[in-house]
């Protein structure tokens, strides 16, 4: 058996929202402690429904828009759905040039003291930041992204490009030990593999425009969902007591990764550190700590990692890249 | 790049559709990469066998990244509890539980057992209502799954 609401299509009232608005919006809202691994941080979904205008499929539960406006054709709604898109991206891209700290600092101006006093201290040690898209990929693009430009940026260090190298094949196995059809990831693969075989040979603004253009961007964040989701499947051992009672791996998997739009939780990131053999820490910044010290959660893989922890900045529901400067002295970003 | 994402997937599996069909499906019209028609025959052993159905899908600019459009078209729309008069489906894979990994073929298989699983041919309770609010797209129909062994 089943019911559905009033046929009304979700488009009505995505609202489009600057940085600066769903941030103030995710602060206000009592910010979740991190910390427990693998806990879902509250209000992820809702900032990130309130951060994204990308289309994405109805979800359940959603509000459904006012039954009595005017019915709006098929037709009409796609194209107010492209529109709401395009207004986003022109506002946003994918990801964004990188930007000094001190831009960090600008949004909190007229926020909490305790947000002042951690972006201070995160920037005795982090220097500049590169945003991406609020959109529900933001974790996979910029996690992406930062490891694309770790590979290009260390020239001087030409076995790091051999390790990525290596990674990016490892993980088409992991794939097809995942039982994923060959037919289904391997334009994703391909178009991975194809932007980080260029990577000796191209420039970090070529590498930018790459993560800029939809269909490159949403390929690279396709295969790390998958690469996320067939190393959960194939550890179900490990991570299925941590599902819900009742769903199986497969069901959480082809609706929490697999889906473009679908916020990352803690699990995903703890895999695509395994599979992809980097660390990664998550600086996070919340307002509802006393302390004025930026709490870092490192996520490290089970063998020797290859390069430094990439360096990802949490807020509520969205995550950009953080750089930090001793990468910087080493001759690493 | 050449193709479009959706033409390169599209055409690779047009390709492994006419050269390894799923059980009871057959390809009607798949001229362009916008629109398919399907056939799907009702297998031998359930309640549908020897009925003939037909399939359209709807492949939008971000397929496979966002799911097809599908829905019963033609004369014969099946009886089934999950199925509307108006040949919309209810079935998850085909809204919030789609993943690019799905494929035409794997949806025709999703298709094919929920009417092999099928135990009594019948509308949905809801039809009547359904059919006079819902608009063309099922995609716009905010779904709910209770059951799926119905």
């Amino acid at each position: 058996m089943h019911e559905h609401q009033e046929p009304t299509p979700e488009t009505f009232s995505t609202p489009v929202l600057s940085t600066t608005t769903a941030t103030a919006t995710a602060v206000a809202a009592e910010a979740a402690v991190p910390g427990a691994m693998l806990a879902t941080p509250a209000n992820e979904s809702t900032t990130a429904q309130s951060l994204s205008t990308a289309s994405q499929e109805p979800r359940q539960g959603e509000p459904t828009a006012q039954s009595n406006e005017i019915q709006l054709t098929d037709e009409q709604i796609l194209t107010q759905m492209q529109a709401i898109k395009d207004e986003e991206a022109n506002a946003h891209p994918l990801v964004d040039n990188s930007v000094d700290l001190t831009e960090l600092e600008k949004e909190y101006e007229n926020g909490s003291q305790a947000f002042k006093n951690k972006i201070k201290n995160l920037s005795d040690t982090h220097d500049r930041m590169r945003r991406s898209r609020g959109d529900g990929n933001c974790f996979y693009r910029a996690i992406a992204f930062a490891w694309f430009e770790r590979v290009m940026l260390a020239k001087t260090k030409p076995e790091l490009y051999t390790h990525a190298i290596k990674a990016m094949e490892e993980s088409k196995d992991l794939l097809l030990a995942a039982e994923f059809e060959p037919l289904a990831f391997e334009d994703f693969y391909a178009v991975t593999l194809e932007t980080l075989e260029s990577v000796p040979t191209s420039t970090p603004e070529a590498l930018l425009t790459a993560f800029q253009t939809d269909e490159i961007s949403n390929s690279i964040v396709m295969h790390f969902r998958l690469v996320a989701s067939a190393y959960l499947k194939t550890h179900q051992e490990d991570y299925a007591p941590f599902l819900e009672f009742g769903q199986t791996m497969d069901e959480y998997c082809s609706m929490h990764v697999e889906a473009m739009g679908r916020e990352s939780e803690e699990m995903m990131l703890i895999a695509l550190t395994k599979a992809m053999h980097i660390g990664i820490e998550v600086a996070y910044l919340s307002g509802n700590q006393s302390a004025d010290e930026v709490n870092f959660l490192p996520f490290s893989p089970d063998t020797e990692p290859y390069m430094p922890p990439l360096v990802l900045l949490y807020r509520p529901g969205h995550y950009d890249i953080l750089y930090r400067k001793s990468h910087c002295l080493e001759g690493v970003v | 790049m050449a193709k479009p994402m959706f033409a390169r997937r599209l055409s690779k599996e047009l390709k492994d559709l006419a050269m390894n069909p799923p059980a009871g499906v057959d390809i009607i019209d798949a001229n362009d990469f916008k629109v398919w028609k399907l056939g799907l025959a009702g297998a031998p052993g359930t309640l549908y066998e020897g009925e003939k159905f037909q399939l359209e899908f709807n492949f939008g600019p971000n397929y496979p990244l966002e799911s097809p459009q599908v829905l019963f078209v033609g004369d014969n729309v099946p009886i089934h509890p999950h199925i509307y008069s108006n040949g919309h489906i209810c079935l998850d894979v085909l809204y919030n539980h789609w993943s690019p990994v799905q494929t035409v073929a794997s949806i025709c298989l999703s298709l094919q057992s929920m009417l092999s699983s099928c135990t009594s041919k019948e509308r949905p309770p809801d039809n009547a209502n359904y059919i006079k609010t819902a608009r063309a797209n099922p995609k716009h129909t905010a779904w709910a799954f209770h059951d799926d062994t119905v």
